[in-house]
C-alpha cells in the first residue's frame, strides 16, 4: 500500500464518518416530538459538575418537578432526569451516568415506578425512552443487560408477553431501530437543532385541570411486594449504600387505588428500614402540608399539573435546603442557561396557553 | 454466522487483518482455521459431518492418484512389452478398483445428504401410501438437522473425486490444504460449487496486500448487501404476504407476487454470490461466477446456463453427460430410432437424459414434491422446446417474424420470465397441491384493473416501499444491460474522477443504511438458497 494510498484511505473513512454521523443524528429519535430525547440531549450539554442534584422516574416525576421554579426559589439546579414509563431498574444506571459529568449530591427517586401496574408491564419507549437517549458507552449497555433480564424473568414469572424488541445491535446503535423513519416521513425539523425545553417542563397539557375528586381514600397499609419488585429495591439501596450520591424516595401526589398504594408503602417500608429519607406525598397530612387539591392540580389521575408541580416542588425545595447547604447560583455566568429558562418560563406561564404541543402519545406514567 | 449481520462484518475484519499480517506461508491455516470456526458458529456438532467428507474424499482422491499413476508408470515402462488386449485388461482391471471405491465413497457421502435431507420425505410418503391400504404406516419422523452446506459441499467434493478417477488431475496431497478446499467459509453458505483445478490452488498461494485489489472486493460486498438489505428483503415482505394469503387473491396480484419472488430469489442469491466473492477477492481469491443476469435469457434452457452456472455445469459433467453417453442411453437411442423415426429417436435420449438432470436440480433444491415438480417442470420446458424447435422455426418463417430485432429478443425474454415465474410457484409455495391451485387462480382470472386501483400497496409492502423497490430495481436493470453490453462497472467506476467515486460509494452506503431493511421489527432473514 502506498503513502497516497494510505492518505486517501484515512480521508475516505473520516468523510465517510462525517456523513454517518450527520446521518445518525438525523435519523435519531424526532427530537421535536419526543420531549424526553431533547430534554436529555439538554442534560449532556449543561457544564460539568453544574448540577446539584437530579429527579429520577416515570412521567409522573418529570411532571411534577419544576426545576424553573426550584432555580426561581433557590438557585439550585436540580436536573429531572425523569422520562415516560421509566423502568425503576434503570435508577442506578441513570445517576452512574450522570455521575460522569456532574457532582451531584443527591437524586431523588420517586416510586411510582414500583408499581405492578408499571413494573410488570414494561414498554419499548420506557426502555428505549432512556437508553436511546444515553450517549454509547458500558453503563448503557449494562443497563439493557439489566431490563432485558428483567423482562425475561417477569414474562417467565407473570407469564405474560411482554412487546418490547428482543435483544439486539438496535439497542446499542439506535440508528437501527430508526433509519425506517424515512417511510413515516423526515421533514425540515429533523434536519435542525431542538428548542430548549425549559429545563424539563412539559408543554404539553400542563394547563389542563383534571377536575379529580378523590374515589380511593389515601392508605398507609403496606402492601406486598413481588420477590423481583423487591430485588429492584434492594439493588437501590445497597447502590445507595456505596455511592456517594444520596437517596431520597419520594411520591408525588396522585390518585391511586388503595393496592398501589399498598406497593408503594411496601418500597417506602424498605427503603426506610434501610435508613433513607422516605416522602410520602400520597398522605392526608401532605396533602394539607401541601395545599394539595386534586381537583385543581391535577392534569389526570397520576399526573400534576403545572400549579401541582410548583406546590411539590416548593416543599421540596424547602426539604432540600434544609438538609443540604447549596449556594445560590442565580445570576452566575456558568448558570446563564438557567436564567433564561426561568425567564422563559415566566412568559410561558403568564401566556396560560399551550403553544407547540407535544402531540406524542399520552402519558399515563 | 450470517453474512448480513455485524458478527460476520467483525469477524471478516479479524480475518483480513490477520490474514495479511501473519507470515505469507502461514495465510492458508489461517483460512481453513476460521473457516472451521466460521463454520462451529452454525453448529459444532455438525462440522463433524464436514470433516468426514473431507477425510473419505480426501483418501478416496489419495487412493484413485495413486491408481492412476501406477497404472501410468505401469504403461510407460511396458510399453513395448503389452499387447493391445494386455493394455486393455490392464486398463479395465485398475478402472474396476478405482470404480469400486469411487462408488463407495460417493455412495458414503450422498448417501449422508439424503439420508438428512430426504429421510422424512420417503417416510411420510411411505406412510401415506401404506395407509392407502389401510396399514399403518411405521416409518419414524426424525428431528434430522441439515449441516450448513452440505449440499454444496458435498457435491464439490464428489465433483473432486470424479475429476481424480477420471485422471482430469491430480489427487491432494495436503488434508489440511484440502480441508481448506472442501470447507472455504465464503462458499459455506450458498455455493459456488467450486472446481478443485479452479480453486484449491489460489487458496493456498501466497497473498499480498493489494489495494485495488481490495477496494474492488469491498465493492462488490457493498453491491451485495445492497441486493440483499435494499431490495431482496423488500420485496420479500410483498411475496411473504401474498403467497401466506394467496387464497386472498387472484390474477395479476398472484402474478406480481410469483414474478417478485423471481426477483427475490435471484437478488437474494446473488447477493450472497457477490459477498463470497468480494471476500475472496480481499484475499486475494478469485471465485468462479456463479450467475449471468439470467432474466437476459431468451429460453429457459439459456436461463439454466446463467443461472447457477456452477450446480447446471456440475450436472452436466457428472450427471448429463455419463448418462447421455452411456451404453445404455446408446442402445435406448438405437431402439427410439427404430419406433420414434430417425429424426425424433435420435434426440429422445437426450431428451431423457435432460430430463432426470432437471428432475435431479429440482429435487436437489429441497425434500417435498414441490421441487420434484419445479424439476418436472424445467426440465418438460426445455425438452419439449428441444422437440418443438423446428415447429417454431416453421411457425416463424408461416407469418413471416423477424427474429433478428430487438423486439423478438425482447418477446422472447419475456416469455422466459413468465415461464419462470410460473415454474418459482413451485418453489415458493407451501405444498406441491398449493403450488398448482396458486397457478389455477393465478392463470383463471384476468383483472388488469388491479394495476389502477392502488391495491397493489396492500399486499404487504407499503406505498413508500414500493416505490423504493421499484427505484432500486431500475438501477439493478441499468446495471445489467450495462453489464450484459460487456461493460465491466468496477473498472469503469475506478477510472472515474474520485470526488465522483467518493459520492458514489457514500451514496451507495447511505442508501443502503436507510433503505435497507434490517433492525427490530424485522425479522433476519436468511439467504434462500442457504437452505438448499
Amino acid at each position: 500500500m502506498t503513502k497516497k494510498q494510505v492518505i486517501r484511505t484515512i480521508a475516505f473513512i473520516l468523510v465517510l464518518v462525517l456523513v454517518l454521523w450527520r446521518l445518525f443524528n438525523i435519523f435519531s429519535i424526532t427530537k421535536h416530538k419526543n420531549f424526553v430525547a431533547r430534554k436529555y440531549q439538554e442534560f449532556y450539554q449543561e457544564p460539568k459538575n453544574s448540577i446539584d442534584g437530579i429527579m429520577l422516574g416515570t412521567s409522573v416525576a418529570y411532571r411534577a418537578w419544576n426545576a424553573p421554579y426550584a432555580w426561581s426559589q433557590s438557585g439550585m439546579a436540580i436536573y429531572s432526569m425523569g422520562s415516560d414509563k421509566q423502568p425503576t431498574v434503570f435508577a442506578t444506571g441513570i445517576i452512574d451516568e450522570v455521575k460522569k459529568t456532574q457532582d451531584i449530591k443527591f437524586a431523588i427517586i420517586d416510586l411510582h415506578g414500583i408499581r405492578q401496574s408499571v413494573f410488570e408491564r414494561i414498554k419499548q419507549n420506557g426502555i428505549r425512552g432512556v437508553t436511546d437517549n444515553l450517549k454509547p458507552s458500558k453503563n448503557r449497555m449494562e443497563m439493557v443487560e439489566k431490563v432485558l433480564t428483567l423482562t425475561e424473568n417477569l414474562q417467565a414469572t407473570t407469564e405474560k408477553e411482554i412487546d418490547i424488541d428482543t435483544k439486539d445491535l438496535s439497542y446499542y446503535y439506535r440508528f437501527m431501530k430508526y433509519h425506517s423513519r424515512w417511510e413515516e416521513g423526515l421533514n425540515r425539523r429533523d434536519f435542525q437543532a431542538g428548542d430548549p425545553t425549559m429545563k424539563g417542563i412539559v408543554e404539553s397539557k400542563c394547563f389542563v385541570r383534571g377536575g379529580r375528586e378523590i374515589e380511593e381514600p389515601l392508605t398507609d397499609e403496606i402492601g406486598e411486594l413481588t420477590d423481583l419488585q423487591k430485588g429492584v429495591m434492594e439493588e437501590i439501596i445497597a447502590y445507595g449504600k456505596e455511592s456517594d450520591v444520596e437517596l431520597i424516595f419520594i411520591s408525588t401526589p396522585s390518585l391511586m387505588p388503595v393496592d398501589r398504594q399498598k406497593e408503594i408503602n411496601a418500597a417506602f417500608a424498605m427503603a426506610e428500614e434501610a435508613g433513607y429519607d422516605c416522602i410520602n406525598m400520597n398522605t392526608e397530612e401532605m396533602f394539607k402540608e401541601l395545599n394539595f387539591n386534586p381537583a385543581v392540580d391535577l392534569r389526570d389521575k397520576t399526573h400534576v399539573n403545572l400549579d401541582g408541580s410548583e406546590k411539590v416542588t416548593g416543599f421540596l425545595v424547602s426539604y432540600i435546603q434544609e438538609k443540604y447547604d447549596i449556594p445560590d447560583k442565580r445570576g452566575n455566568s456558568k448558570y446563564a442557561s438557567w436564567d433564561e429558562a426561568w425567564k422563559r418560563y415566566q412568559e410561558f406561564y403568564a401566556a396560560g396557553v399551550v403553544e407547540n404541543v407535544y402531540e406524542g402519545e399520552e402519558d399515563s406514567d | 454466522m450470517a453474512f448480513v449481520s455485524a458478527t460476520f462484518i467483525f469477524f471478516l475484519i479479524i480475518v483480513c487483518f490477520v490474514y495479511f499480517v501473519i507470515p505469507k506461508r502461514f495465510q492458508w491455516i489461517w483460512l481453513l482455521l476460521a473457516s472451521y470456526v466460521f463454520y462451529a458458529f452454525a453448529s459444532i456438532k455438525m462440522l463433524a459431518f464436514l470433516i468426514f467428507t473431507t477425510i473419505t474424499t480426501y483418501f478416496t482422491g489419495r487412493f484413485l492418484g495413486k491408481v492412476n499413476q501406477e497404472s501410468k508408470k505401469h504403461l510407460a515402462e511396458k510399453k513395448e512389452l503389452l499387447t493391445r488386449d494386455e493394455k486393455k485388461t490392464f486398463k479395465e482391471i485398475q478402472t474396476k478398483k478405482k470404480r469400486r471405491i469411487l462408488t463407495l465413497t460417493v455412495i458414503l457421502n450422498l448417501g449422508i445428504l439424503i439420508f438428512l435431507k430426504y429421510f422424512n420425505f420417503f417416510g411420510e410418503n411411505i406412510n401415506s401410501l401404506l395407509s392407502m391400504f389401510s396399514i399403518k404406516g411405521t416409518v419414524p419422523h426424525l428431528n434430522l438437522l441439515l449441516p450448513l452446506g452440505i449440499s454444496f459441499y458435498t457435491f464439490q467434493s464428489i465433483g473432486y473425486i470424479i475429476d481424480v478417477y477420471r485422471g482430469k488431475y491430480e489427487a491432494d496431497a495436503n488434508l489440511g490444504k484440502f480441508a481448506l478446499f472442501v470447507g472455504y467459509f465464503p462458499q459455506m453458505v450458498q455455493g459456488p460449487i467450486s472446481r478443485h483445478d479452479q480453486l484449491a490452488s489460489q487458496l493456498v498461494e501466497e497473498h499480498s496486500f493489494n489495494y485495488t485489489r481490495v477496494t474492488q472486493g469491498l465493492q462488490l460486498i457493498l453491491w451485495g448487501f445492497f441486493k440483499k438489505l435494499v431490495i431482496a428483503d423488500r420485496v420479500g415482505m410483498l411475496v411473504n404476504h401474498v403467497f401466506t394469503n394467496y387464497l386472498e387473491y387472484e390474477g395479476i396480484h398472484l402474478f406480481i407476487a410469483a414474478a417478485f419472488y423471481g426477483i427475490q430469489v435471484y437478488t437474494d442469491f446473488t447477493a450472497g454470490m457477490d459477498i463470497a466473492r468480494g471476500v475472496s477477492q480481499i484475499l486475494g481469491i478469485e471465485m468462479v461466477l456463479n450467475f449471468a443476469r439470467p432474466y437476459f435469457s431468451c429460453s429457459i434452457a439459456e436461463f439454466w446456463r446463467r443461472w447457477h452456472i456452477t450446480l447446471g455445469a456440475w450436472m452436466k459433467d457428472y450427471v448429463f453427460y455419463p448418462l447421455s453417453l452411456s451404453k445404455g442411453f446408446s442402445r435406448m437411442g438405437k431402439r427410439a430410432r427404430k419406433i420414434l423415426g430417425n429424426e425424433t429417436g435420435k434426440m429422445f435420449p437426450t431428451f431423457i437424459a435432460m430430463f432426470i438432470t432437471f428432475f435431479l436440480v429440482g429435487v436437489w433444491h429441497g425434500s417435498s414434491w414441490k421441487y420434484v415438480a419445479y424439476g418436472i417442470w424445467n426440465g418438460g420446458i426445455i425438452a419439449s422446446s428441444i422437440m418443438l424447435e423446428p415447429v417454431y422455426k416453421k411457425m416463424a418463417k408461416l407469418f413471416n417474424v423477424n427474429t433478428e430485432c430487438f423486439s423478438w429478443r425482447f418477446f422472447q425474454m419475456a416469455r422466459t420470465f413468465l415461464l419462470c415465474s410460473i415454474g418459482r410457484v413451485f418453489s415458493r409455495a407451501d405444498s406441491c397441491t398449493i403450488a398448482f391451485d396458486y397457478i389455477k387462480r393465478m392463470l383463471t382470472k384476468f383483472n388488469p384493473w388491479v394495476l389502477f386501483d392502488d391495491s397493489i400497496y396492500t399486499l404487504g409492502m407499503s406505498q413508500k416501499n414500493f416505490h423504493i423497490f421499484l427505484i432500486m430495481l431500475l438501477v439493478l436493470l441499468v446495471v445489467g444491460i450495462l453489464q450484459e453490453r460487456g461493460m465491466q462497472i468496477r473498472e469503469t467506476i475506478a477510472k472515474q474522477n474520485l470526488y465522483f467515486r467518493w459520492l458514489l460509494y457514500i451514496g451507495a452506503i447511505t442508501v443502503l443504511l436507510i433503505y435497507g431493511v434490517y433492525g427490530p421489527g424485522y425479522s433476519y432473514t436468511e439467504f434462500i438458497y442457504q437452505q438448499f
